[in-house]
């Protein structure tokens, strides 16, 4: 019942953060296309994407996912909270394989996100810590990072208010990069959904008898094709 | 090897600049024109003559007979005075006084007068190169045999050429980066290097320490700013001081040693005067150092060094400033793109680039008929007018929360979608215009526009097919427009095709709305939405637009209307300073770098020669032929400042001839490389730009549309 099909899937916004050429556009391009292109160019600002999404695991929960994919650059971090402001999730990458610089970046954003992000204390940014180009890594064990590192993510982990999860992945070969976006919506309430979902359906009977909501949405487009919602 | 004489007025140049000459020849022998006697002995080696008195018409003859290289055979212009400083005399185009105000209305006259003058012109030297055609072989012309780049090493083929001579090459390799004709460098006025064009740091080190060194030299010892410096005939050497960066460009290439003798009306002046020698060096650096400002905002970059001196700026630029600016200085150079190794040009964006940098920052906008254009300016006049409704809150929960809950139905909460937004365009392919829109009392430059431009094809690289749905927010700073603050483009682009059902080719548009404030994103992609909705709405005008982009690209007026023996031509507007031309294939059937590289050379050496101005001839042609009596002074034909130059390249096979014909409203220029009379081609010149000027509307934008 959650599945109507007047209704459009919830949209939820995530933001990815961290340094430069850790492989933020990768991993998203991954994620939207399925594809990596090795010679991707630096992130200029932001770039804005979205894409429907139905989690593998639960095939009843699809979301509208709104992905801003920011510029790693030093230069554009004073565009960067606009970014985050309203996001649900930060996924704060860094390069396991350059290890050192880049989670010392990923930390300073986390703690920007700790300092800024939250407008609201009981709906925090949800963090996400991916550590990308698992395929280079030179470990062979399971466990990618060095003891003293996953410590240290750890330590991140615990001197946080908000949630954090630890993923690995790699942009290159893909492994990984579906499971961060599946456990993103399988990890939600149901009740996110049903609350929703309830909200829009109300919205939509008023608007049957009150005309209201073609009066939200058509007059300003007035006459124009909604065929290209998005 | 026959040489010109070295023309006089160089030497002694005065100028509020040294200017050092370490030894002088003569800067191209290709070049420079000279007043050259028209009873050529045929048959031999020949230097150019002067001729005391020219009379209406001065040819030069450049030959060497035993080279198969292709040479300036003659140029001919048009001069009644007799001007014996002729050669880089940087004077006024000699010319007629005006008798009285009585003009010519009819085309045929125009038409005419023309003919008869270039035939004049070029009689003499016609025979001539014909003989020496018919012992020639004919094959294809190689941009090898035009000379334009000093072959020293003997490269055998235009492949090896460029990968000797021109390709970007960033490693250790010290005489391989030697052999490079081009070199840009941006330093720290310190001396700490921050980008080069060729040559790993290490090489390029030592080099850096020895400009900073004559620039400081210059500056303490004698109070002079450094710009430039010839060494040899072969070499020139350029700085541009944008302290706390110094800009430097080296180069050996025939076309940018001329002296340019542009009667441009650009912004520019009193550089052109004092440096008009170095201008297109000048301009060239000042582009580099633009994209710099773009990227970063003057203040940034002078708090920076301002902190430290030997502040390194390569710390807040990315790979792809690097790249940006490898490809800037490719096309500012030779109008190719880069390339990987064996990658073919895929697209004629570098070229276009080159061009409207050489027709003095002119932009190319998109042929579609006035009707479509005038349809696509009223959804972008329309977009300034939507409100800001109830559920734009959310757009603008930051800043504007309170005044919407509290006064949702007073006129003040009616604000505006569009209030923060400046400029808007749509472009159909990454450097062409189809419509733009402007506040009334602010514009951008075309300087402006084109970095704008160029950053949005760098940052769309990434979604090339469109197949994805993203929209981009970039931080720009607009050097012309403002060089201490940063506007920020919103950037969407779209594939007409995708709401098309029957489509056979992909037909992209990008549109692209800049902002003053930051927090506008989902503002501007709010009117993204309406704007796409209004164009996909109706599928008939949908249909339209998409056809008329598709033909609009490869523009093949030459086909339309039939001037079979012009591959290839430019048509500038003076008055709005934007271009057209065809689609360089027309030239050799391909879209090659050989080609490329041939066409260049040609417009730079068309462009750069010292046009003449030919109004008092056309008169007075006029009046032989008219008598006096024929008055019409209401319905002017405005033959004030016309000017033509006819360059002609003969040789291993094959005849190109260029010519040019501008007056107060138009640039024109043409190439052919077949046989051709002076009639057929005045006529057909004019043929072109009568067309030109019947679909002016259709060919260009214009000033664009203000609210």
């Amino acid at each position: 019942m959650e599945n109507d099909i007047d209704i459009p899937p919830p949209s939820y916004k995530i933001v990815l953060l961290g340094d430069s050429s850790v492989g933020k556009t990768c991993l998203v391009h991954r994620f939207i296309t399925n594809k990596f292109d090795q010679n991707t160019a630096n992130t200029i600002g932001a770039a804005f994407i979205t894409k429907k999404y139905t989690s593998a695991n639960k095939p009843d929960r699809q979301l509208k996912f709104e992905i801003w994919d920011t510029a790693g650059q030093e230069r554009y971090r004073s565009l960067t909270p606009m970014y985050y402001r309203n996001a649900k999730v930060a996924l704060v990458c860094f390069d396991m394989n350059n290890f050192e610089t880049t989670f010392k970046t990923a930390k300073f954003w986390i703690e920007q996100i700790e300092l800024n992000g939250a407008t609201d204390a009981s709906d925090p940014i949800e963090i996400r810590l991916v550590g990308n180009k698992m395929d280079l890594f030179d470990k062979p064990q399971p466990e990618d990072l060095t003891e003293e590192q996953q410590n240290r993510a750890k330590d991140q982990k615990q001197e946080t208010n908000n949630t954090i999860t630890f993923h690995r992945t790699s942009a290159k070969d893909g492994s990984g990069v579906t499971e961060v976006f599946d456990s993103i919506i399988d990890n939600l309430d149901d009740d996110f959904f049903k609350f929703y979902f309830d909200k829009k359906r109300a919205e939509l009977e008023a608007g049957r008898d009150g005309d209201q909501l073609s009066n939200i949405l058509g007059s300003r487009l007035q006459n124009t094709a909604t065929s290209r919602c998005c | 090897m026959s040489e010109l004489s070295p023309s006089p007025s160089r030497n002694g140049e005065t100028s509020n600049h040294i200017k050092y000459n370490v030894s002088f020849s003569s800067t191209s022998k290709l070049a420079v024109p000279s007043i050259a006697n028209p009873t050529l002995p045929t048959g031999e080696p020949t230097t150019a003559i002067n001729l005391e008195n020219a009379g209406p018409s001065e040819s030069s003859f450049i030959l060497e007979e035993d080279d198969h290289h292709l040479q300036v055979v003659s140029t001919s212009r048009h001069s009644v005075a007799s001007d014996s400083s002729y050669p880089g005399s940087g004077g006024q185009d000699s010319e007629y006084e005006e008798e009285d105000g009585n003009n010519v209305n009819s085309s045929h006259i125009e038409e005419e007068a023309l003919q008869n003058m270039l035939s004049d012109l070029i009689r003499s030297n016609r025979s001539y190169v014909n003989v020496r055609d018919n012992s020639l072989p004919l094959r294809e012309l190689s941009f090898l045999d035009l000379n334009i780049f000093p072959n020293t090493h003997e490269a055998k083929n235009e492949l090896e050429f460029y990968e000797k001579h021109i390709q970007i090459q960033k490693d250790n390799d010290e005489p391989a980066f030697h052999q490079k004709l081009k070199h840009f460098f941006i330093l720290s006025t310190a001396g700490k290097p921050i980008f080069s064009m060729h040559g790993s740091d290490d090489l390029i080190m030592g080099y850096m320490g020895i400009i900073t060194t004559i620039v400081c030299t210059f500056e303490e010892s004698m109070k002079e700013d450094f710009k430039s410096i010839m060494v040899g005939d072969k070499t020139k050497i350029v700085v541009l001081n944008k302290s706390p960066l110094l800009l430097v460009a080296i180069s050996q290439i025939s076309y940018e040693l001329m002296s340019s003798n542009t009667d441009s009306t650009s912004s520019n002046k009193e550089d052109k005067e004092s440096d008009s020698d170095d201008i297109l060096l000048i301009n060239q650096l000042n582009t580099l150092y633009k994209y710099l400002l773009a990227i970063l905002s003057k203040p940034t970059i002078e708090k920076n060094f301002h902190n430290r001196m030997n502040y390194d700026l390569r710390k807040v630029l990315t790979p792809l400033d690097f790249q940006n600016l490898e490809a800037l200085c490719m096309k500012l150079t030779y109008g190719l793109p880069l390339l990987n190794q064996g990658e073919s040009i895929s697209d004629t964006e570098s070229f276009d680039f080159f061009i409207g940098e050489l027709m003095d920052s002119s932009i190319q906008s998109v042929k579609v008929t006035n009707t479509t254009r005038m349809k696509l300016n009223n959804i972008l006049l329309s977009c300034k007018r939507l409100k800001l409704r109830d559920d734009d809150s959310a757009l603008n929960r930051s800043s504007e929360t309170a005044s919407l809950i509290f006064n949702r139905t007073t006129k003040e909460a009616e604000k505006y979608l569009g209030d923060d937004l400046l400029f808007s365009f749509l472009l159909a392919s990454s450097n062409k215009i189809l419509n733009y829109m402007k506040p009334k009392n602010h514009s951008l430059s075309n300087e402006d526009m084109k970095l704008l431009f160029s950053m949005i094809s760098a940052a769309e690289y990434q979604n090339r097919g469109g197949s994805f749905d993203e929209d981009l927010w970039i931080p720009l700073c607009l050097p012309n427009f403002n060089p201490n603050g940063f506007l920020y483009v919103f950037v969407k682009k779209i594939s007409l095709s995708s709401y098309l059902q029957s489509s056979t080719v992909d037909q992209y548009l990008t549109i692209v709305l800049v902002s003053s404030n930051k927090n506008t994103f989902f503002q501007m992609r709010e009117l993204s939405r309406f704007i796409i909705n209004k164009i996909v709405k109706r599928e008939q005008f949908l249909t339209t637009l998409t056809d008329e982009l598709t033909g609009s690209t490869k523009l093949s007026i030459l086909n339309d209307i039939k001037v079979p023996a012009i591959k290839h031509f430019i048509y500038k507007l003076k008055e709005t300073n934007q271009f057209i031309m065809n689609d360089m294939v027309h030239f050799n059937n391909d879209r090659s770098m050989n080609t490329l590289l041939q066409l260049v050379y040609f417009y730079s050496i068309l462009h750069n020669s010292r046009a003449t101005r030919i109004k008092s001839k056309l008169k007075s042609t006029y009046n032989q032929q008219q008598g006096s009596n024929f008055v019409n002074p209401i319905n002017t034909y405005k033959i004030d400042n016309k000017k033509l130059t006819y360059v002609k390249w003969q040789g291993a096979g094959s005849i190109v001839t260029g010519f040019m014909l501008s007056d107060n409203s138009f640039e024109f220029y043409c190439l052919s490389n077949e046989e051709i009379d002076s009639k057929e081609l005045i006529s057909s010149s004019l043929k072109i730009i009568r067309w030109c000027e019947k679909y002016r509307k259709r060919l260009f934008l214009g000033g664009g549309v203000v609210f």
